[in-house]
């Protein structure tokens, strides 16, 4: 009888033997699925459940990018090293006929793992020619070594996780320069905000908005209590985009200047349950912005001389549908890097 | 005309491609079918992704008499049948607050006065800047009337130092006079950089790829030339019959209806130079350059070169189907081809005596376009020693499959394991659907949001359209002449076109490919 773990996590194999056994599952199977993969996509993780957790998000992910996806559970605080490892696919029918594509999985669980242990077992299970993608789950430690980093083409992470961002941002930080990376940086606290910002930049496509620009003079996040590094991201979105400069800065207050306007904004944040960002309200002069989360939809709404409604799309919010967004969308993200240079001002509080 | 709009800078950086500004799309013929199964759907799709800009209104332009209401109605049930993605209600509510339909004649120039009043009022209300797109989806005998009133109602250009962009629907005249004629009608009311002459093949993933697949891998582009390309064969085969465009067909054949455009343009991609950037007209330069250089037909030639045929009665999928002459409103003794081959030649230094061979047809066994570039054999030292005969298998064949399934396939030799050397062809495999799980976003969706952002690259330039024409004019003029009239084939709904298109290929000890 297999453990229930293995139901989840696949065939257990011999480490030395899961090229080998991988190849025996696509010759038994090869008339009915196809593999298919376009990129080795590896999830680090420490978390006690990872395995089972990240194979139900792994699930969801592949349904849209076909990849070989390796799971790395590791538990640097065993006291003897071990590795134990389980092969599995990801299958999605295609819509026309039975035959169904499929990503293959391996999933290594590393007892008492060391940088040496992680970079050995990535290595010897990539496919070969395709990029690399690396999330790293939870807080940065010095686990990733030189020559990794050096192979990694994206790197996934989620700043909203993270105790200490900007410590955690200066890990990051060295160890992408020690090894001389070009890898792209992919926050998933950033891809959370991609609909919002959307919405919000679209309403100053409006001639009569635009030219209220260097008319506002205060903004206002009302995000939930967990989400207050999203909330900063947003704000120094807007003050990047927008040329402002921080004057004055708090956990929940800040002020920036803005030399075109000739006054200061003013920022404030409020936290309250409800979704990541629930509501923003940005006052100019002669009128307001609001946009609202609600469910699956944003509205947005001005108030003023013109009077605007729009319902957009708010996007996924799982982060399987983050992850899915970032592998579909995402560039190079010099735009997150700028607002980055803020925010780590104002995560570091006062 | 004022300053142009400034940029707005919190959209910067936001998406991998400039989110186009806001505008009123205005299509004529609204109450259509491509309105209804195309358009419409696609621009839903667009707004669902987040790809519209939210200030974006939509006027439907029509003769019946419809409300608002009414129009929008009939568009939702559209959306909901033809769109890829399923209709959330939320969305569809806010996108169709942004529809209003228009009614008028295309000859009556107060309708467009209206539709001028209109416009400028949603620019106000919904910030549409004064940006304009004019779609053309009427009947083309309506074009003229539409862009004279257009610019006669000041519509074609615009206020507010914003833009007016016309999209014309295929076909682009029916010869080269008139397409002239057209064009010049378009010419005096649109610049040319506004003009969008849509062609929807070009809006598909494979065609889109087929400029990447040549430019953006070292492997094709040095093998890429008549030292290396035995020969290039281009299919596009329906198993459709006329449905109920015989009014249309009748009157253009799949040489007009096919050829001149599409395959064409499919011709243009696989054959140019690579162009110098990355830019409309750099790559339609190039495009212009292979069509000036096909060796024209004319004469005694047409009959050596190009076979057309017509259905005739048979069997699809198992069902019998009737011939073309016996379709609805098709004349009894119709001369009309619904089948084509040809052989080309391209008069330049890469492709010298490399043939393009072309066929087109309806009512085929099987539907699918796709393009086969077949290479030379490898010298008969070796492995091919003792092959003879029409060696179609040992060649290599990179296709790029533009539809259904869309892909690329290598065929290559491969030694079949065992003791002896036994050598068989092998295909290597890439398809859309399955490396990519997302679905393709349909040809209409990508062209219009272009449009919208005015690059014009994937739309056909005016001396492309009249390039195309010269060619097709001279078979169509070697099919007519009396002293020199060439035959029509038929062949059975089902089979792979008639005898004589066999034998074209054949002639040059080569064969069609096998779909």
């Amino acid at each position: 009888m297999p453990e229930i773990q293995d139901l989840v996590r696949g065939m257990p194999v011999e480490v030395a033997e899961v090229n080998r056994s991988l190849q025996v599952l696509w010759e038994q199977e090869g008339d009915v699925l196809t593999r298919a993969s376009l990129i080795n996509f590896a999830v680090y993780s420490e978390a006690p459940d990872a395995l089972s957790a990240n194979t139900q998000l792994m699930e969801q992910v592949t349904h849209e990018h076909a990849c070989r996806v390796i799971l790395l559970a590791a538990n640097p605080a065993a006291s003897k090293q071990r590795v134990q490892a389980w092969i599995s696919a990801h299958c999605h029918g295609t819509g026309a006929g039975a035959r169904q594509v499929c990503s293959e999985q391996i999933a290594f669980l590393l007892d008492r793992s060391s940088p040496d242990l992680i970079r050995n077992i990535l290595f010897s299970h990539l496919d070969s020619d395709l990029p690399l993608y690396l999330w790293w789950q939870g807080e940065l430690s010095h686990q990733v070594d030189q020559q990794l980093w050096s192979w990694v083409d994206r790197f996934f992470f989620d700043s909203h996780s993270w105790r200490e961002p900007v410590q955690q941002l200066t890990i990051l930080r060295g160890s992408v320069a020690s090894a001389g990376s070009r890898c792209v940086l992919c926050d998933l606290n950033w891809r959370r905000l991609i609909y919002l910002r959307l919405a919000f930049a679209q309403v100053f496509d409006h001639p009569w908005v635009a030219q209220q620009i260097d008319a506002i003079r205060d903004l206002e996040v009302t995000y939930h209590p967990e989400y207050w590094t999203t909330a900063i991201l947003f704000i120094c979105w807007v003050a990047c985009q927008l040329g402002w400069e921080l004057e004055q800065k708090g956990d929940f207050e800040c002020r920036f200047r803005s030399d075109k306007a000739g006054a200061p904004v003013f920022v404030r944040l409020k936290a309250l349950p409800g979704p990541w960002i629930g509501h923003i309200k940005l006052r100019f002069d002669a009128c307001y912005l609001q946009v609202d989360w609600h469910g699956d939809f944003l509205e947005t709404t001005l108030q003023g001389e013109s009077r605007l409604r729009q319902i957009l799309p708010a996007g996924g919010t799982t982060l399987a549908e983050l992850v899915q967004e970032e592998l579909a969308r995402g560039g190079e993200h010099r735009t997150y890097l700028g607002a980055l240079k803020i925010a780590e001002e104002l995560w570091q509080g006062e | 005309m004022t300053d142009k709009m400034p940029v707005n800078p919190l959209l910067q950086g936001l998406a991998s491609r400039a989110m186009p500004e806001p505008c009123s799309v205005v299509i004529f013929g609204a109450t259509g079918d491509l309105t209804h199964r195309k358009l419409v759907p696609a621009l839903y799709n667009l707004a669902a992704d987040g790809d519209l800009p939210a200030g974006l209104s939509l006027v439907g332009f029509a003769r019946r008499d419809k409300t608002d209401e009414v129009f929008r109605k009939e568009l939702e049930e559209a959306a909901r049948k033809y769109s890829r993605q399923t209709i959330k209600d939320e969305l569809w509510k806010n996108f169709a607050s942004a529809i209003s339909y228009h009614r008028s004649e295309f000859g009556e120039l107060e309708g467009y006065q209206r539709l001028g009043v209109r416009l400028d009022q949603l620019d106000k209300d919904r910030g549409t800047r004064g940006n304009r797109l004019f779609y053309l989806s009427a009947g083309p005998d309506q074009f003229e009337n539409i862009l004279t009133n257009l610019k006669s109602a000041g519509l074609a250009n615009t206020p507010m130092g914003g833009w007016a962009r016309v999209i014309v629907e295929k076909p682009f005249g029916t010869d080269l006079t008139t397409a002239r004629h057209l064009n010049e009608v378009v010419h005096n009311c649109f610049e040319e950089e506004c003009t969008f002459r849509i062609d929807h093949f070009l809006g598909k993933e494979t065609a889109q790829n087929i400029m990447v697949l040549r430019f953006a891998n070292s492997l094709f582009e040095h093998l890429w030339n008549e030292r290396y390309i035995d020969h290039v064969q281009i299919t596009a085969s329906e198993q459709l019959g006329i449905e109920n465009r015989a009014g249309y067909y009748e009157g253009a054949g799949a040489l007009r209806d096919m050829v001149q455009n599409h395959l064409l343009q499919l011709l243009t991609l696989i054959a140019m130079e690579p162009p110098t950037d990355l830019t409309a007209d750099s790559i339609r330069d190039e495009k212009v350059k292979v069509l000036r250089s096909l060796r024209r037909i004319v004469g005694r030639e047409v009959a050596r070169r190009v076979v057309r045929g017509q259905y005739g009665a048979g069997s699809i999928n198992g069902k019998p189907v009737s011939g073309y002459r016996e379709e609805k409103n098709v004349q009894p003794k119709s001369m009309t081809e619904t089948y084509v081959a040809l052989r080309l030649l391209i008069d330049n230094w890469r492709w010298a005596n490399v043939p393009f061979y072309i066929r087109v047809g309806k009512r085929l066994p099987k539907g699918g376009t796709e393009i086969g570039i077949h290479f030379k054999n490898a010298p008969n030292v070796l492995f091919n020693r003792d092959q003879s005969g029409v060696r179609d298998g040992s060649q290599n064949v990179l296709v790029i499959r533009i539809q259904p399934d869309e892909g690329v396939s290598l065929r290559m030799q491969s030694k079949v394991p065992g003791a002896s050397v036994r050598i068989q062809p092998v295909k290597m495999d890439f398809r859309y659907g399955t490396s990519f799980g997302k679905a393709s976003p349909e040809a209409y969706e990508r062209l219009l949001l272009d449009a919208m952002a005015g690059d014009a690259t994937l739309f056909a330039r005016r001396d492309e359209v009249e390039e195309a024409w010269k060619f097709i004019d001279d078979i169509e003029d070697g099919w007519h002449s009396k002293e020199n009239e060439s035959g029509l084939f038929f062949h059975p709904a089902g089979s792979w076109g008639p005898a004589e298109a066999d034998q074209l290929i054949e002639n040059d000890g080569r064969a069609w490919r096998r779909l």
